[in-house]
């Protein structure tokens, strides 16, 4: 599972902080590095009380990993339907990776276009968000995402 | 103090980094997650054919639900509101996506992504009110709701859940009916104290028949605990609503309890000590009519 993990340290492209890049960390630590897919990115949306439609969440980088898992083309085909695919295309490309096309290609593609496949597989399962921060489209309310893990939780008035 | 976790502190509290810890070391609570996790699966009722679902982990703790998931091939996104716990399934390096966030507050989910949904001892923890905000009824309304929104039609979520008592049971009940879930309860070992595991199977959508509560099977008491008798013993479920034993008949005829009967009671009286006269002919012998 984590044969090939890359790091690819980027500047951090948000308007909102000005952190220093975090400082790149020893082997063992690399292992445990955990993410948060595009897959996930993808079904998340905003839930604060009188947010008619908090999807999608902006995304601010400061840490993108990558991890290379099996691919399997049924999955694929089962979730293609359910993915936004606007949404995605864009976070892929907040992300790094540019070969996806803008529109949404049409379903007979994953039936035979496996180099599509390919790169929809490498997008969605295997670029993964490390530290960042994900925003609300409405209200702009920061969910700070460290370790690969979105905090979601609201506070009470929120609710 | 109550051994009921949910009592002593709120959910984010109590699992600290301790009792995370627990979930690594111990490997008794490891085997009844995954047990429990495999029941969650098998109630959850996936069509067979191969294909990964992406699943939702509620109250996915320190992965061991998850990683049964992946061990069945899906993909799943774990939600849970201990920081100690994801900690621990951080290390563990599962292989589903984890969420920080409060089950009560909803699900911040698109609608319609998700296959299928499991929670493992997490839902009865809605029912306490551990801040000043937390109203127990609006936060189980609104996991619920969140919850059916973002189930795919048809899609099913099997809750595993301690309820304390009968009417924590209607409550968590009665909210999921009201977000539209058709299902049920089903209880595996419905007769023991210690292994008596209640799961809410809920469907999304209108009932049919595809909807029906897995363990329907025995409409009345008897029937099964027939089932029970021959079914194997690691899959005993019955219907919540059907748990009335039948009670035990005594046989009383016209001749009276009969021979037999007095017998038995006298080696009864014998085993517990007491002074017994000795079985003669004359034992349960019936008088004379002139008498």
């Amino acid at each position: 599972m984590h044969k090939n993990k890359r790091l690819l340290n980027r500047h951090s492209i948000s308007l909102y902080t000005n952190k220093p890049l975090p400082s790149i960390k020893s082997n063992k630590e690399k292992k445990r590095e955990k993410k948060m897919r595009l897959l996930t990115h993808n079904m998340l949306s905003s839930n604060i009380k009188g947010v008619t439609n908090g999807f999608p969440l902006r995304i601010q980088v400061e840490k993108v990993v990558e991890n290379q898992v099996e691919i399997n083309h049924d999955f694929l085909r089962n979730i293609f339907p359910k993915i936004h695919w606007k949404a995605f295309s864009d976070a892929s490309r907040i992300l790094g990776y540019n070969q996806l096309p803008e529109e949404p290609p049409e379903p007979s593609v994953l039936e035979s276009d496996v180099d599509f496949l390919g790169k929809f597989h490498h997008a969605l399962l295997e670029l993964h968000l490390e530290e960042g921060a994900l925003f609300c489209p409405e209200t702009g309310r920061k969910f700070p995402v460290t370790k690969g893990i979105p905090n979601m939780l609201l506070l009470e008035d929120e609710v | 103090m109550s051994s009921r976790p949910e009592l002593q502190a709120p959910p984010e509290i109590f699992y600290d980094d301790s009792e995370a810890r627990k979930y690594t070391s111990s490997s008794r609570i490891a085997e009844i997650q995954v047990k429990l996790s495999e029941r969650a699966l098998e109630l959850l009722a996936l069509p067979d054919d191969g294909v990964p679902r992406l699943l939702l982990d509620i109250g996915c703790g320190s992965g061991l639900s998850g990683e049964t998931i992946t061990e069945n091939g899906h993909q799943w996104i774990g939600l849970d509101i201990s920081p100690s716990m994801l900690n621990v399934a951080l290390q563990n390096e599962v292989e589903g996506d984890l969420l920080l966030g409060d089950m009560g507050q909803g699900l911040g989910l698109r609608p319609g992504v998700i296959d299928g949904a499991i929670s493992i001892s997490a839902v009865q923890w809605l029912c306490n009110a551990d801040k000043s905000s937390h109203e127990p009824r609006l936060r189980l309304k609104a996991f619920f709701g969140s919850l059916y929104r973002c189930l795919a039609r048809g899609a099913r979520a099997v809750l595993q859940v301690y309820p304390e008592n009968l009417a924590q049971r209607e409550l968590i009940l009665s909210y999921a009916m009201r977000a539209g879930f058709a299902g049920g309860v089903v209880v595996d070992y419905p007769h023991s104290t210690k292994k008596r595991k209640e799961y809410l199977v809920l469907t999304c959508g209108p009932p049919s028949l595809s909807t029906a509560v897995p363990s329907g099977k025995g409409e009345d008491g008897e029937s099964c605990s027939d089932e029970e008798s021959s079914g194997d013993e690691e899959n005993q479920t019955v219907r919540n609503s059907d748990r009335h034993r039948p009670r035990k008949k005594q046989k009383i005829n016209k001749k009276g309890k009969g021979r037999e009967w007095v017998l038995r009671k006298k080696e009864q009286m014998r085993k517990k000590g007491n002074v017994v006269p000795p079985d003669t002919k004359y034992t349960a012998r019936k008088r004379k009519a002139r008498f």
